[in-house]
C-alpha cells in the first residue's frame, strides 16, 4: 500500500477505506448470526473433541469386562438394592458385560465421526466428477452417465445395504476394521448419485451464464472452464448437501448395526475404535425391559449429532443462497 | 398423457431385470446357502437334499436360475415328452420359499393370511396408510398454522418440532417412543398384542409417519409464507374478502400444490421405514420377513422382495407424477 505513516494513524477516521468482503466472508457473517446454527456447531466441535481425546476422557476401558458389574443403572438411580443402585464410578451405568457405559460412548463417538467424515469424501469426489463431465460435456456422454444414475438410484437403497452387507460379512474384506471399511463402501456407493445430479444440475445452468461464455471468447481451454469458472461456482450447493450427507451416513451406519449387519463391536482392549452407536444402540434394544438406559444415551448421542448437523445445514442453506434474505 | 404413461412403465422392465440381476448376484455371492448344515440342529440326508436342489433348481447353471427365476423356463414332462412354459417373475410368479422347503411360494407368504391372522401385507400396508395419514392430518395444520402465525413463539415450537421429527428419522424416533412409553410410562407393552385392533397400532404409527410429518410441516409453512407475498392474494384483500375466506381459497389451496410434488420421495421413505419400525415393535409385516429371508439365504423370498419392494417404489412415483399432473394444469408432463 501507498499510503505513508501518518495516514495509517487516521485510518479510523478514514470512511472511504473498508474492510474487503468476500461472499464466503458474507456467507459466514450469515451462519453465526444464526442461533440454532452455532449450537450445531458448538455441538459437532465438542464430539469431534470427544473423540479424538477419547482416551484422556473416558473413565474405564470400553472394553473391558467386570462381571460383578453388570448391568448397573445409572449413579443417581437408588433403587435400595445394592447390587442394582447406580455407582459413582459408573456415571452412566454399565451393560450386560458389566462395561462401561460412558466410556462406550466417548469411544464409540470416534467411529461415528469417522464414518460421517469417509463416505462424505468418496461421495464428493465421485458426485463432482461425474456430474461437471455429464454437465459440460452434455450429448451421448451426458445421456449415458444420467441412465445409468437413474437406475442406481432407483435400486432401493436399504435393501441393496442390507443384502450386500449380509453377503460380504464374512469375506476378508468384511472383516477389516470390523466390518467398518464395507460400510463406508456400501454407504458410498448408494449416495453418490444424488451429488452427481445436483452438480449436473448446476453445471447445466452454470454454462449458460455470461462469464463462461466470455472465457470461451477468449479461447479459454476447456479444461479451465471446468475446473476455473464452473468448479467453483458449484461449491455452495456441494457445501449445502455435505452438510445433510455427514449426518445421514451417522444415521446409516447405526441403522446397518441396528439389523445386525453393519459393525462389529471388538473385544480387544487396545482397539482404539472398539464400538460405535449403533452397536450400542443394538445391545440395548435387546436389554429394553432390564437396562432401558444402555438405549437411551446412545440414542440421545445420535440424535444431539442429528439435529446440530441439521441445524448447521439449514443454516448454511440460508446462508449460502444471497437471493433468500429475510 | 398416454404415451407417456406407457413410456414410463415400459421404462419398468429394465429397473426391475437390474434390481433383479445385482440382487441374484450377490445373494449368489453370499458364503453360505438355503440347505447349510447347521451342525446344532438336525440334518438333512445327503438324498433329501440333492433332491430339494433339484426342486429348486439350484443344480441348473447360474444364468438359467436367473432366467428361470425372472422370465421363464421350458420344461419338458419325464411322461408325456411335452413342453411347457413355467412363468417366472415376470408372471407374477416369486418362486417357492426355501424356508418352507417349497410348500409355499413367496407370493403366498406375503399375501395371503390365515382365518385367524391376516397377511403380512396387510399389517405393511395398513401401516403405511396408517402412517400417511397421520403425516397429513397432523402436518399440514402444523406448516399452515406456523406460517400463520409466523415469528412467534408458535412458530418457533412447531417449526423446531418438525426438524426434529426430520433429522431423527423413523429408527431414532422410534427407539425414542418405545423408551419413553413402553419402558418408562408403561402406556403400551413392549412386546404388542396384535388382537387388539388399536393399542398395538399407535406407536408405530406415528414412528412412521413422523419424518413425512416433519417434512411436510415444513413445507407447508415455507409454501404458504410463499404464497401470501403472491399478488393474487394482495388482489383477494384488496377486494375487501375476509381473512379465512382469502386463506382457504386463495393461499391454502395454491399452497398445497408444493406438497403434491414431494408425496414420491415421501412414500420411498415411508416404505423404506416399514422396515425399521416393524422391527422396533415387532409388527409381523413385510420387512420382517424380508430380514429374516437374508439370515436364512431364502434365495426366492430375497430377490422376490427386492423385486416387489422395487415395484412399489417406481409405481408409486408414477401415480404421484400423474396425480401432479391433474392437480397443477401448469405441469405438461411431456
Amino acid at each position: 500500500m501507498a499510503t505513508s505513516a501518518p495516514a495509517v494513524k487516521q485510518r479510523a477516521f478514514d470512511q472511504t477505506e473498508r474492510r474487503q468482503r468476500t461472499l464466503w466472508g458474507d456467507a459466514w457473517r450469515r451462519l453465526t448470526r444464526n442461533k440454532a446454527a452455532v449450537v450445531g456447531l458448538v455441538v459437532i466441535v465438542m464430539f469431534v473433541l470427544v473423540a479424538i481425546f477419547a482416551p484422556l476422557l473416558a473413565p474405564h476401558n470400553p472394553v473391558l469386562q467386570t462381571n460383578s458389574n453388570s448391568l448397573r443403572p445409572p449413579m443417581w438411580v437408588d433403587t435400595g438394592n445394592p447390587r442394582t443402585t447406580g455407582v459413582p464410578e459408573h456415571v452412566l451405568g454399565t451393560d450386560t458385560l458389566g462395561r462401561d457405559t460412558l466410556s462406550k460412548l466417548i469411544y464409540a463417538a470416534r467411529v461415528s465421526m469417522i464414518v460421517g467424515l469417509v463416505p462424505t469424501i468418496f461421495v464428493t469426489l465421485v458426485g463432482v466428477t461425474i456430474g461437471l463431465i455429464s454437465g459440460f460435456a452434455g450429448g451421448w456422454v451426458d445421456n449415458l452417465m444420467m441412465r445409468s444414475v437413474e437406475i442406481v438410484s432407483s435400486f432401493p437403497d436399504l435393501l441393496f445395504l442390507i443384502t450386500l452387507n449380509v453377503a460380504l460379512r464374512d469375506t476378508v474384506f468384511g472383516r477389516t476394521a470390523n466390518g467398518l471399511l464395507l460400510i463406508f463402501v456400501a454407504l458410498a456407493l448408494v449416495s453418490w448419485t444424488g451429488m452427481a445430479r445436483l452438480v449436473r444440475g448446476q453445471v447445466l445452468s452454470l454454462k449458460q451464464k455470461e462469464f463462461v461464455e466470455a472465457a470461451r471468447a477468449v479461447g479459454a481451454p476447456r479444461w479451465q472452464i471446468v475446473l476455473k469458472h464452473l468448479l467453483p461456482n458449484t461449491f455452495a450447493p456441494i457445501i449445502v448437501s455435505i452438510s445433510f450427507l455427514i449426518p445421514g451416513f451417522i444415521l446409516g451406519e447405526s441403522v446397518l448395526t441396528f439389523l445386525a449387519v453393519g459393525m462389529r463391536p471388538s473385544v480387544d482392549p487396545t482397539n482404539q475404535f472398539p464400538t460405535s452407536w449403533g452397536v450400542m444402540v443394538q445391545e440395548g434394544y435387546n436389554q429394553l425391559s432390564s437396562g432401558p438406559w444402555m438405549l437411551l444415551f446412545p440414542v440421545l448421542c445420535i440424535a444431539a449429532v442429528m439435529l446440530a448437523f441439521t441445524f448447521i445445514g439449514d443454516g448454511l442453506r440460508d446462508a449460502l443462497d444471497p437471493r433468500e434474505t429475510k | 398423457m398416454a404415451r407417456y404413461i406407457i413410456r414410463r412403465l415400459l421404462w419398468f422392465f429394465p429397473v426391475l431385470f437390474f434390481v433383479g440381476l445385482v440382487t441374484f448376484t450377490i445373494a449368489r455371492m453370499t458364503p453360505g446357502g438355503p440347505f447349510d448344515r447347521d451342525p446344532d440342529r438336525r440334518q438333512l440326508p445327503p438324498r433329501t437334499e440333492k433332491l430339494l436342489r433339484q426342486r429348486f433348481g439350484l443344480d441348473l447353471p447360474l444364468w438359467r436360475q436367473f432366467t428361470r427365476y425372472m422370465f421363464f423356463d421350458i420344461e419338458t414332462d419325464p411322461k408325456t415328452k411335452e413342453r411347457e412354459i413355467k412363468w417366472g417373475a415376470i408372471g407374477g410368479n416369486f418362486g417357492p420359499t426355501y424356508a418352507s422347503r417349497g410348500s409355499k411360494t413367496v407370493q403366498q407368504e406375503v399375501f395371503k393370511g390365515s382365518r385367524n391372522k391376516p397377511s403380512r401385507f396387510y399389517y405393511s400396508a395398513r401401516l403405511g396408510v396408517q402412517a400417511f395419514a397421520f403425516a397429513l392430518i397432523v402436518g399440514i395444520p402444523l406448516g399452515v398454522l406456523a406460517a400463520l402465525k409466523q415469528n412467534t413463539w408458535i412458530d418457533y415450537v412447531s417449526l423446531l418440532f418438525a426438524t426434529t421429527a426430520v433429522a431423527l428419522g423413523t429408527l431414532i424416533t422410534g427407539l425414542f417412543l418405545i423408551i419413553i412409553f413402553a419402558v418408562t410410562l408403561r402406556w403400551f407393552s413392549v412386546i404388542p398384542d396384535w388382537n387388539d385392533p388399536v393399542r398395538p397400532w399407535i406407536l408405530p404409527t406415528i414412528t412412521l409417519g413422523a419424518v413425512s410429518m416433519g417434512f411436510i410441516a415444513r413445507l407447508t409453512r415455507t409454501s404458504v409464507l410463499e404464497v401470501k407475498r403472491q399478488d393474487y392474494v394482495r388482489t383477494a384483500q384488496a377486494k375487501g374478502l375476509g381473512g379465512q375466506a382469502v386463506i382457504w381459497r386463495h393461499v391454502f389451496r395454491n399452497a398445497m400444490l408444493p406438497i403434491v410434488t414431494v408425496m414420491g420421495p415421501l412414500l420411498a421413505g415411508l416404505i423404506t421405514g416399514t422396515l425399521f419400525t416393524e422391527l422396533v415393535f415387532q409388527v409381523p409385516g413385510v420387512g420382517t420377513l424380508f430380514v429374516d429371508a437374508i439370515a436364512k439365504r431364502d434365495y426366492s423370498m430375497i430377490m422376490g422382495a427386492a423385486l416387489l419392494f422395487t415395484f412399489f417404489l417406481t409405481f408409486l412415483n408414477l401415480i404421484v407424477d400423474i396425480v401432479y399432473g391433474v392437480v397443477d394444469p401448469r405441469i405438461s408432463l411431456t
